[in-house]
């Protein structure tokens, strides 16, 4: 066993106590949009994104690590994609927040990692396996088997696009920054109650969670997965290696087991962790929940952290193709579970 | 409160400078790298 596994471990304590503080969830945040026209999370998304862009570019450059978008397989990127985002609905939470709500406590999170879990094996290794296989059978590559990013497909040098994205998105966002909020009594709050007390500005949590996205791309590389921050593989590693009695633990394995832990701590130290359970009915729907996102995952090869979180900033064209459709897809269900009006 | 109000002023010319920079470094650093040959695709 390649021992830098346990970096796994640091970098998953640090993601769920950031998750926790910053409550960083992607159903929330795309949801909040139609629902309330909230874009604080989204803002925390795209600052983690914009962030990650930058680091993993420079590591890349510099030759610390490689780049390593997943594979385009257009028709699971899509369907995957689409169950997953309906899925999420359902669960009330993405992949990253069911796990950092396990760690609150929350009984229906753990219902939905359930789920998550049961699908993902089932379509991973058992009878969901072949429409998993269908959809991945449409996967299309570069001359020479490289997997397609934004920059490959437009012949222009891949920093070139990264520098480019990410250099206007800074202007833009210093020409529309609005006013520093006026923060009250919170001023006169020292920085261990801000960190450890109060919850997280979507500007903090975003850089915070950018910054572990780059230490986990740096980490696992060096335990020779090469990937940065996920969340399926971990869980169902875990599963595999209960269940097969044989030891399948990875990187992210450690990082998942951590995450949840980080996220225990973080909820503790704030007073807000409790065991709170919803009704039957709610468990069953976030179990269900869970089981659509563990089939999309598996099925485009990645939950909203491999994909939009870890891919997107690679500018992987499965990750953005498989992003849109996730968010598509929780779009579509938080329409009919809360819009639409019942006859 | 006038002090206060002076101070979010500074805060928010001191993070659109950063922002602003960093936008500005980011750019300029692609001719920089292509100068220098790096042209991977």
């Amino acid at each position: 066993m390649n021992p830098f596994i346990f970096t796994g471990l640091a970098v998953g304590f640090a993601f769920g106590f950031a998750l926790q503080r910053g409550r960083f969830c992607m159903n929330s945040a795309f949801r909040d949009i139609i629902l309330m026209k909230d874009y604080t999370l989204l803002k925390a998304v795209g600052v983690a994104i914009l962030v990650e862009m930058i680091g993993f570019e420079l590591l890349s450059l510099t030759g610390v690590i490689n780049l390593n978008p997943k594979p385009f397989m257009w028709g699971a990127n899509m369907f995957g994609g689409f169950i997953f985002g309906i899925g999420m609905v359902l669960a009330g939470g993405c992949a990253s927040g069911i796990t950092y709500r396990f760690g609150e406590g929350m009984v229906g999170a753990m219902s939905a990692v359930g789920g998550f879990i049961f699908a993902g094996l089932m379509t991973s290794m058992g009878i969901l396996k072949p429409v998993a296989g269908f959809f991945q059978n449409t996967r299309i590559t570069q001359p020479g088997g490289v997997n397609l990013t934004l920059a490959n497909v437009l012949h222009v040098p891949h920093y070139v696009l990264t520098f480019s994205i990410a250099g206007v998105a800074l202007i833009l966002w210093a020409i529309f920054t609005k006013k520093v909020q006026a923060a009250g009594k919170d001023r006169d709050v020292s920085l261990g109650t801000k960190i450890f007390k109060k919850g997280w500005g979507w500007t903090a949590t975003g850089i915070v969670i950018g910054l572990i996205g780059i230490l986990a791309f740096y980490a696992s590389s060096s335990a020779g997965r090469n990937y940065p921050l996920g969340i399926t593989g971990g869980y169902l590693s875990i599963m595999k290696s209960l269940l097969l009695g044989k030891n399948f633990l990875t990187w992210e394995s450690m990082e998942i087991i951590s995450t949840i832990i980080g996220a225990f701590i973080a909820a503790l130290i704030a007073g807000e962790f409790k065991l709170r359970a919803p009704a039957p009915r709610v468990l069953i729907q976030t179990f269900f929940g869970g089981c659509l996102m563990g089939f999309g995952a598996v099925c485009q090869m990645g939950c909203n952290i491999g994909h939009i979180l870890s891919g997107v900033p690679q500018l992987a064209l499965s990750s953005i193709l498989g992003g849109t459709f996730i968010i598509l897809g929780c779009w579509l269900a938080a329409y009919l579970l809360f819009i639409r009006v019942k006859p | 409160m006038l002090g206060s109000k002076r101070k979010r002023t500074k805060e928010k010319i001191v993070k659109r400078s950063i922002l602003l920079v960093c936008g500005i470094v980011l750019l300029a650093l692609i001719p920089v790298l292509y100068i220098a040959g790096i042209r991977i695709f």
